[in-house]
């Protein structure tokens, strides 16, 4: 009887959550398995140009509102991806969004910004890309305004590490190579000298790994859905440029829109700031790789032996995974083919066409 | 019967005592489990290397073979990269007043050139299998490893330079470090196990003053850590009283690799076993995917991004412009 209860209310909770709140399903995984089962590997990709067009409203525009009942749910996968992960629809098409990078960061409607910020976009920001006032801040502090992008992989390398001290026990904590007393260094160090290429080795690696193992729908540490790795290093670089103000005024609105005369548009040859929190993650992540690039040109190469030398190189491993992560990765041509051929295709060779690890060249 | 046992032992250590004075201080390693996707990803970034440098290598050193019909010539050594046991060790010290790190990571088996060259003769006896892959940990004879060492020492150049901080660890020259793989009676070699370099190679940093003894050991080995490298990081820590942990990921045997990615129950799917192994699948699976998709097409593409690009980054910086990257998919 108690077991049928919570076989009950297993089924029922899914439906009552939102978006943010769902972990541990991977609605694009799932997805993606009915799809290649139905149509088989060689026919089931999906090119970002279709993926987008189908979810956004105008998928050339950085601030583009979503569909509301894209045309794919009219398609036979999609119930069954709801029957698989025994999801509303809704909740579904929100973490697909959302791990998609279509979703905004505007304070109260899309995002409860968490306090210490001290401004409202910096906190929408921040907040979506589920990382802790006092790293945000500290981090900043260290590494300065000039190499912000490169503070922004820092900073969700040590949530990350946090997040994985906080939900591992002590004693497992050596065995599962987790080193919390490279938060304590980190969080102590006072200038970019001291912060040690050991440490900025073992963070930049939980970052790369988090970009190329994406798991979609894996919690954070406040057990909130986590955002894609790729979106939460830009959507904390653009809070930190937030964070500096605008010289020629805010490019948003008091009302999270964008400045129409000065916020960017995303366009290649718009180097303007976009109106951050108004724009899609995919816009901003877009925003952060041309921004990294323009402060890597715009400050003098660090010294060798410096903070700032060895900040430069474990960042530097991070970003060629970054800049792939924009892609809307489904299914690996060779892979497919070699699905195609099995036939059969199990749980485990769908879940391994999913892997983005597989995906860092370019689908069909 | 107890006493008259303690007797020739302790007559024994004594004699060890006095040949080995080492001995006197010794240290203990321990070897326990792994688990987790951080033990995971640190391998899975080192293995990247590897194979990242191997492929600038065959770019190098084989260009002719990127051509059709020796698709089984990258396939061998894609076997061959992913099969590696990867050990990565840190070692800690304390140094004026404060505890630095010196992180060494080595990949069983010979030096790439070796492995390459191998691969030619099997794909030119048309032998490569399309099945031969796995580990290169023992080797059937320890001829040619002295060439081996020192063609392993010139493929620094394909990684990423060492730093005080990191290590890649090549194998050794025998009078390097009289750390020695032990025959265990499999018949095999063990000279170029990963574990086995990494103890040569700190033995001989303490001997030469690079860092001192008496540190702590913290190390992460992607498959079970073989008896004569147990020999050989114990040897390493009585030498030089280092005490520590090696933590081992655990490969499922071949009836229980099914079980080991799901399909157990909760209670057991907790235990620090089948946590091992699943992290052990999961780094196998994912060095795999890697190394077939660098290597196995035998296709010279866009360099490889991400671990790989740790010069071109530095040169970059260095230049104050990045490297031209792999444009994102349409």
């Amino acid at each position: 009887m108690r077991m049928h209860c919570f076989v009950a209310l297993l089924a029922i909770v899914p439906g009552t959550l939102s978006a943010n709140q769902l972990t541990g399903t991977d609605v694009l995984a799932q997805w993606q398995r009915h799809r290649i089962e139905r149509l088989g590997g060689g026919q089931a990709s999906l090119s970002r140009r279709d993926i987008l067009g189908q979810l956004l409203v105008q998928p050339s525009s950085a601030y583009s509102a979503s569909i509301d009942q894209p045309v794919f749910t009219n398609e036979v996968d999609w119930p069954a991806t709801l029957a698989s992960t025994r999801l509303d629809s809704d909740v579904a098409l929100d973490a697909l969004r959302r791990d998609l990078g279509v979703t905004r960061a505007r304070p109260r409607r899309d995002i409860t910004p968490a306090p210490g910020f001290r401004d409202d976009f910096v906190a929408a920001s921040a907040t979506k890309a589920g990382v802790d006032a006092d790293i945000f801040w500290h981090v900043l502090d260290v590494t300065g305004y000039r190499h912000s992008t490169k503070a922004a992989i820092y900073a969700v390398g040590l949530q990350i590490l946090r997040a994985q001290v906080a939900a591992t026990p002590p004693e497992q904590w050596t065995s599962s190579g987790i080193d919390p007393t490279v938060v304590t260094r980190v969080m102590r160090a006072q200038h970019s000298d001291q912060l040690t290429a050991y440490d900025l080795d073992y963070l930049s690696t939980l970052v790369q790994y988090r970009l190329i193992h994406r798991r979609d729908g894996e919690a954070v540490g406040d057990g909130q859905r986590s955002l894609p790795a790729a979106y939460r290093v830009a959507r904390i670089a653009a809070a930190y440029r937030d964070t500096q103000g605008y010289v020629g005024g805010p490019p948003c609105t008091r009302d999270a829109a964008p400045n129409v005369a000065v916020a960017g548009t995303g366009q290649p040859d718009d180097e303007r700031p976009l109106c951050f929190v108004a724009a899609t993650d995919r816009a901003v992540h877009a925003w952060y790789v041309a921004e990294y690039r323009r402060q890597a040109t715009a400050v003098s190469p660090p010294h060798r032996d410096t903070g700032l030398h060895r900040l430069a190189v474990a960042a530097g491993l991070v970003l060629a995974l970054i800049d792939l992560a924009g892609a809307v990765e489904f299914v690996e041509a060779s892979l497919a083919d070699d699905l195609a051929t099995a036939e059969a295709i199990g749980p485990t060779e769908a879940d391994a066409a999913s892997e983005p690890a597989n995906l860092l060249s370019c689908p069909l | 019967m107890t006493s008259m046992m303690r007797r020739p032992r302790a007559f024994l250590s004594a004699l060890a005592l006095a040949a080995m004075p080492w001995l006197a201080s010794a240290g203990i390693i321990e070897i326990e489990k792994a688990q987790g996707t951080t033990v995971v990803a640190l391998l899975q970034g080192e293995g990247q290397m590897h194979v990242d440098a191997m492929e600038a290598m065959l770019l190098r050193n084989y260009p002719t073979m990127y051509k059709p019909g020796t698709r089984q010539f990258f396939k061998y050594i894609g076997g061959r990269m992913h099969g590696a046991t990867l050990a990565h060790i840190d070692y800690s010290y304390e140094m004026n007043g404060s505890t630095h790190v010196r992180s060494y990571y080595a990949r069983s088996g010979r030096s790439m050139g070796m492995i390459a060259d191998l691969a030619y003769a099997k794909w030119r006896r048309g032998e490569a299998s399309a099945t031969e892959s796995g580990d290169t940990d023992a080797s059937s004879a320890d001829s040619g490893v002295i060439d081996d060492v020192t063609r392993d020492a010139g493929e620094a150049i394909f990684y990423s330079p060492d730093t005080p901080a990191k290590v890649r660890v090549a194998a050794l020259p025998d009078d390097a470090s009289t750390i020695e793989s032990v025959n265990i009676g499999d018949g095999k070699s063990h000279a170029t196990d990963a574990e086995i370099k990494i103890a040569r190679r700190i033995d001989a940093d303490i001997q030469t003053g690079v860092v001192p003894g008496q540190g702590k050991l913290t190390g992460y080995v992607s498959k079970t850590v073989c008896e004569s490298c147990r020999n050989a990081l114990n040897e390493l820590a009585m030498r030089h009283d280092i005490n520590g942990t090696v933590y081992q990921l655990i490969e499922p045997g071949p009836a229980r690799q099914g079980t080991a990615t799901g399909g157990e129950g909760l209670a057991e799917a907790n235990t620090p076993l089948r946590l091992s192994q699943k992290a052990s699948v999961d780094l196998k699976s994912l060095r795999s995917q890697y190394a077939t998709k660098t290597l196995g097409r035998g296709i010279p593409g866009e360099p490889a991004p991400g671990f790989s690009d740790v010069r071109a980054i530095e040169r970059a910086e260095a230049s104050a412009t990045l490297p031209e990257l792999a444009e994102a998919c349409e």
